[in-house]
């Protein structure tokens, strides 16, 4: 691997994503990536509290390098509230799913700005044995409908939808009634089902004919 | 990665109380490796330390901070300590005698590992 097979393979891949940008697009863009949008000031100054994930995180239009994640902040002396969080993705430690508790800390002045102690979280994620073992964990603080729900929210889907198209179910209905009287003679001959049950679903296929 | 360390142990007490004492009196594997506490949580410190000398070296292309996050848990009527993070070999060595003077450390991350693939832990 020389020199200028790497640089090669480099130009290979920037074509394989679209082309290298211009260096002005190139700069905004690592200026946009490294940006902590305000988490360090807060981290510096912010009152310690805790919040629940009560989402999942979904990708922002037209931010490349944020997430938003709805979160319900419990800070000290006051009522939960809910705030939509928007996540630096390039800040991210840990994972971040529905149910998990986490510690963050709220501006001084303005309840509604957060920064996530993520080197914290990582901690209280290793103590409940990584990564997926949180996430479990936080999923099953929550009920299956909820997080149903949540998904389809982060999706921009309506409630109820289902989260992924299921192909139709295919029905006994669907095959050829002569067949499955073969193939259930065939069961009755090698004495996979008895005679009785040869005769009751023999029945049942003739009545849907 | 390099330099990294999760291990789990226990103590006597509960985590609000052992916290406090940690946050007051951090164990020697922390203040002899120059680490001090940057940040806490309502379940976690954490500690930082920088090496200067390897930043100088490297013309500050090297990594000189390093950072351990430690959780406190209750189990029962004792605390579980998870020290996870960046820490240099005489710390790891230091951590990991510290937990063996507290009945032994694990890595809880590798235990849940083993339990899901039904080995005895």
């Amino acid at each position: 691997m020389g020199l200028f097979k790497g640089m090669k393979g480099m130009k290979e891949l920037g074509d394989h994503h679209g082309g290298r940008p211009s260096l002005r697009s190139a700069m905004k863009d690592i200026s946009a990536l490294t940006d902590d949008r305000g988490a360090n000031e807060i981290l510096q100054t912010g009152v310690p509290a805790r919040a629940i994930v009560k989402g999942f995180l979904a990708p922002i239009p037209g931010d490349k390098f944020g997430m938003a994640i709805p979160l319900e902040v419990h800070s000290p002396g006051n009522a939960p509230y809910m705030i939509d969080h928007v996540v630096p993705s390039a800040r991210m430690k840990t994972p971040l799913s529905m149910g998990m508790e986490i510690p963050i800390k709220i501006h001084p002045t303005d309840g509604s700005q957060i920064a996530i102690q993520w080197d914290a979280l990582q901690g209280s994620v290793a103590a409940q044995g990584g990564d997926t073992a949180a996430v479990m964990a936080g999923l099953s603080q929550t009920q299956a409908a909820d997080a149903g729900a949540a998904m389809n929210a982060s999706m921009g889907m309506a409630p109820g939808q289902p989260v992924f198209a299921q192909p139709p179910a295919a029905t006994p209905a669907a095959v050829d009634p002569a067949e499955r009287l073969r193939k259930l003679a065939e069961l009755r001959d090698a004495g996979v089902i008895t005679p009785e049950d040869f005769e009751a679903k023999k029945a049942a296929i003739i009545a849907e004919m | 990665m390099a330099d990294e360390i999760t291990i789990q142990f226990a103590v006597t007490g509960q985590p609000d109380a052992v916290r406090t004492y940690w946050r007051s009196e951090p164990p020697n594997f922390l203040n002899e490796n120059g680490y001090r506490m940057v940040d806490e949580s309502y379940d976690s410190l954490v500690f930082s330390r920088t090496n200067r000398l390897a930043g100088i070296v490297s013309w500050g292309m090297s990594k000189t901070t390093a950072r351990l996050a430690i959780n406190f848990r209750v189990d029962g009527t004792f605390t579980k300590i998870t020290v996870t993070g960046q820490a240099p070999e005489r710390a790891r060595e230091q951590i990991a005698e510290y937990a063996a003077s507290c009945g032994g450390g694990h890595d809880p991350r590798m235990t849940r590992f083993l339990l899901a693939r039904g080995y005895a832990v």
